[in-house]
Formats: structure tokens, C-alpha cells, sequence
């Protein structure tokens, strides 16, 4: 299969030039190199700001290339992703062709890689269908809608009811409800999510009373319409929850254990000692 | 609480440099033993104090800047004591020393009070997470002391530098797969805590940053055979992306880590 693969890429003129620029070292070392850059720029340069805190910390000029080079959202740039796809893409080929010349001895490198590649598509996968939001809940009071980050409201197919929420132990006991049945009473925990149909729900927050809004969910710092759209009760305790679905976490999981069993592998059970001695000799 | 137990490491692993200076200088290699039996005793006593200090504050004793330099100091010693076992690690005993006595110092001018561990940190993913990275950065620290005494050798062709050389590498080769550990389990905890397993935080970034510099020095070294100056300067760059990391973004950033 993988000599297949190989004779594949060599089908195209242009492609095989693609492949062995890619297939060397040196490129994954290069590309590898501008990632490191890239998200280093991106600690240094604020990261989604809203329009004017940028105008108060930059000229507009400098704001204008920022902007228009990605800058202001590294990490979600086209160019990033196309860097961390060309890694990818680097780091398959640079498999490969290991596997190619001695697959037995290549084991833990194959694992190790395998794994990075596993990772780097989970988060492609997480990029394109992963979804994020936040809900507050009343207590005594059912809740099915959540805010997303772009503050767009989104419906979910179940209920969940507030049965109590402790302050002390920062924690809320929640039911969930689908066509008035009950199908699952839980705990939520710091560190302890409530998991349904792919959707989970991280203890974020809580309050009493009015809520007025909160960082990133810009759509909730308007508590008319929030008290309108979550059936506000005066004199009760809330709770926030972050909602996350996330499909891409299975292939990060998969591929983080791969990554640490590869590397465990290969510095731990592979004898370096024929590589030092004849390093040690010269 | 009792700070007992830190003085006579303090105190011990003062003792152990001038022991090792007397060592190095009159050349007496008998008192080596004695240097090192006593950095031994010192370690015992840092390795209680820690313990002491787990058990009163009822949570691991990795929270904030005071906890943190103790233990990395503590894990630089356990590092470097089980290296020397089976390593020649002689020349890095001074240097090593040195800085384990003034971290320790640096640690008793901060507030030693024991703050409470906030709700969202409370797992056992703490320990493993924060005790991989302090393994790991310790090597890595190690490491780059080796790298520096390289770079600091008159001839880098003596005995002493390629011992030297080698030493640095062989401690990346230990210390990449704790800081992997480490960086994995970060990211699982931070998925359990605050529901993304990646949100690009500065700590995050910037430790994996420092992997990924690893990463290439690793490449670099076992496949395009970069040693010496080269592979020197490279770890060095990859210890200042760790002391960066370490401390760095906590005093430049605002960020989830803000426990350090």
C-alpha cells in the first residue's frame, strides 16, 4: 500500500516536485519553524479584540495590515492553517518514506508521528464541526437554548431543569428532559461535566438575579432581551454553563496516546546506545 | 508554617558547593564523596519540607511562585542524583549546585503563605500534569547547564566537552517525553476544566513552543547529525523558551494560568 502510495505521487510531475520538497527534513524543520514564529506573534500581538481596543493600542495603518494580514486572529488565519496543513502534509510523507526503508526498526518514530498527525486532524475536525456556547439556568426553571460565540442563539432537541445549585461546592444538579420525560438526573462538577448526545456542560459560572453579560457572549449583555428570551425570575440563584460539542476530541485522544506511547518508545526502550557510541568515538 | 526543613537544605547544599570547590580546586577527588553524600542529605531534608507542606496545605505544593521554585529546585536534585549514578555528571556538579542554592534563596524573599487552590484545579490531573513538567523542565535545565559549560570550554575537542556534548543531549532524550506527558495532560485537564482541550493561551502556546523547539533540536541532532556548538546554541534557545514559559508569561500575560 504505501509503495503504491509512493508511485502515486510520483505519477504527476508537479505533485512528485511538491512531494519531495516536502519529503525532506529540512522542509518540516522550516515549516515547522514558522508555526513556532507565527504563535509566538500571536502571545505578543492582542488576539480578537473588538475594533476600537485595537484603534486605542495601534495606529490605523498599522491596525489596517494587522488585520489584513490575519494578525488579529492568528491562529484562525487562513495562512496558519495552511502552514499546519503543509505540516501535515510534510510529516505524512516524511512517514512514509521511513517506513519505506526500514519499517521494523522505525516503529516508535511511526507511532510517534502517527499520533501528531491523529492530533493535527482532530483539530481540523474540531475547527470545521465543533461548537461552543454558553447557557444560564434558573433555578427551578427549564433551559434549552444557548448563546454561540459568534452570540447567535441555538436550540437544543432536550430540557434541562435546575433542580438546586450549591454555591459552596459550586456545583448544580441538573435533569434532563426530552417530551417531558426524565432521562438523566446528574451533578455537575468543576471538573466534572455533564455529557449528552455529543453536547457537554462545564460548570462556567453563577449568579443571583439579573445577569449582565459575560467576556465573549457579547448577545448576552443586553438583560432585556436576555431576561425576555430566559424567562427571568427576580430573586434566584443561576447557573452558567459552558456548552461545548466537540467531535474531534476522540482523534486528539487517540492521537495524544499514540504521541506519548512513540515517544516513550523511542527514548526509553530503543537503545540510543549504538547511536552515542559511534557519536562518543568520533 | 516550619521552614526547618528548607534552612538545613539550604544550609546542606551550600556546604556541598564549597566542598565541591575545595574538590576542583585542590583536585582532592576523596572529598567528592563527601560533597555528595551531604547535596544527599540536603535533598532528604527539601524532599520533607515539601512533604510537610503538602500535608498542611492539603493540596499539592505546585500553587504559585514560592511552591513552584521549590519544587523545581527539588526536581533539578532529584534529577541530577539519579543521573549521577550512572552518569559522569562531576562537571555539572558545581554549576548545578549553585543555581539549586539560588533559587532557594531567590524562593525565601517571596510569600511562602499558602494560598487555596481555586475549584477549577483541584484534580488528580494536577499532579501528574505538574509533576511530568517539573521532571521534564529540570532535565531540561540540566541540560542547558551542560550546554552552557560546553559553550564555555577553551577546547571543543577535550574529553571534558564532548562528555559534555553528550551529556546535554542524552538529558533532552530524557526530559521530551515528560514534557510531552506533561503538555498532553495539560490539555486533557484544561478540556475536563474549562471545556476545549486548545484555546491558544499564552502558557499553552508557549509550552508548545518550547516542545516544538525541542522537537527540532531532536530532529536536528539524531537525523542531520548537529552536535556541538550548533546543537548547543539550539538547546540553549530551547531552555530560554522553557524559562519563558515557566515564568515569562505569568509576569507579561493574563492568561487561565494564572497560578503559574
Amino acid at each position: 500500500m504505501i509503495i503504491y502510495a509512493i508511485s502515486y505521487l510520483n505519477m504527476n510531475k508537479f505533485v512528485d516536485k511538491i512531494a519531495k520538497w516536502l519529503s525532506s527534513i529540512k522542509t518540516a524543520v522550516i515549516i515547522l519553524s514558522l508555526v513556532i514564529l507565527a504563535s509566538a506573534s500571536g502571545t505578543f500581538i492582542p488576539q480578537g479584540l473588538a475594533d476600537y481596543e485595537y484603534m486605542r493600542r495601534f495606529n490605523q495603518p498599522a491596525y489596517h495590515l494587522l488585520r489584513f494580514f490575519g494578525f488579529t486572529d492568528i491562529y484562525h488565519s487562513w495562512w496558519f492553517i495552511v502552514l499546519l496543513i503543509l505540516l501535515w502534509c510534510s510529516i505524512f510523507i516524511c512517514t512514509l518514506k521511513r517506513l519505506k526503508f526500514n519499517p521494523s526498526t522505525q516503529l516508535p518514530t511511526v507511532i510517534t508521528h502517527l499520533g501528531l498527525l491523529i492530533i493535527l486532524a482532530g483539530a481540523l475536525v474540531t475547527r470545521i464541526l465543533g461548537e461552543k456556547g454558553f447557557m444560564i439556568i434558573y433555578e427551578k426553571h427549564n433551559q434549552d437554548t444557548y448563546i454561540d460565540t459568534d452570540n447567535k442563539f441555538k436550540t437544543l432537541n432536550f430540557k434541562i431543569y435546575l433542580d438546586d445549585f450549591s454555591l459552596k461546592d459550586f456545583r448544580s444538579k441538573v435533569v434532563i428532559h426530552k417530551q417531558a420525560q426524565e432521562i438523566l438526573r446528574e451533578t455537575i462538577e468543576v471538573n466534572r461535566p455533564l455529557s449528552y448526545q455529543g453536547y457537554s456542560f462545564y460548570q462556567a459560572s453563577y449568579g443571583r438575579d439579573n445577569f449582565n453579560g459575560m467576556g465573549k457572549y457579547k448577545a448576552l449583555s443586553q438583560p432585556l432581551k436576555l431576561a425576555e428570551s430566559l424567562g427571568r425570575r427576580p430573586v434566584s440563584w443561576w447557573t452558567g454553563l459552558e456548552v461545548v460539542r466537540d467531535p474531534g476530541v476522540p482523534f486528539v485522544w487517540c492521537g495524544f496516546i499514540l504521541l506519548n506511547l512513540g515517544i516513550i518508545l523511542r527514548f526509553y526502550f530503543r537503545p540510543n546506545a549504538l547511536y552515542l557510541k559511534r557519536y562518543i568515538d568520533n | 508554617m516550619n521552614i526547618t526543613y528548607i534552612n538545613i537544605a539550604f544550609a546542606g547544599y551550600f556546604l556541598a558547593i564549597i566542598i565541591y570547590f575545595v574538590t576542583t580546586a585542590f583536585k582532592a577527588q576523596s572529598f567528592f564523596r563527601i560533597a555528595t553524600i551531604i547535596f544527599t542529605i540536603s535533598f532528604v531534608s527539601h524532599t520533607a519540607y515539601i512533604f510537610e507542606r503538602w500535608f498542611i496545605a492539603k493540596r499539592p505544593p505546585f500553587v504559585g511562585m514560592y511552591e513552584s521554585i521549590i519544587f523545581f529546585s527539588w526536581a533539578i536534585c532529584l534529577v541530577y542524583l539519579v543521573m549521577q549514578r550512572r552518569k559522569k555528571a562531576k562537571p555539572l556538579s558545581i554549576p548545578l549546585s549553585l543555581s539549586v542554592v539560588l533559587m532557594l534563596g531567590a524562593a525565601s524573599l517571596l510569600d511562602r503563605s499558602i494560598k487555596p487552590l481555586m475549584p477549577a484545579l483541584k484534580s488528580n490531573w494536577l499532579v501528574i500534569h505538574a509533576t511530568s513538567y517539573f521532571i521534564g523542565y529540570a532535565g531540561m535545565a540540566i541540560s542547558f547547564l551542560a550546554s552552557m559549560r560546553y559553550l564555555f570550554q577553551k577546547s571543543l575537542n577535550s574529553p571534558l566537552a564532548l562528555d559534555l556534548d553528550c551529556l546535554s543531549f542524552r538529558l533532552v532524550t530524557f526530559s521530551f517525553p515528560f514534557l510531552t506527558i506533561g503538555l498532553t495532560t495539560g490539555s486533557v485537564w484544561a478540556k475536563l476544566a474549562w471545556g476545549a482541550y486548545w484555546s491558544w493561551d499564552p502558557k499553552e502556546t508557549w509550552a508548545l513552543i518550547s516542545w516544538s523547539v525541542y522537537a527540532v533540536y531532536l530532529h536536528q541532532r539524531l537525523l542531520k547529525n548537529w552536535q556541538g556548538k550548533k546543537a548547543a546554541y539550539l538547546n540553549v534557545v530551547g531552555f530560554l523558551c522553557v524559562l519563558f514559559t515557566f515564568f515569562g508569561v505569568n509576569y507579561l500575560f493574563k492568561g487561565l494560568h494564572s497560578y503559574l
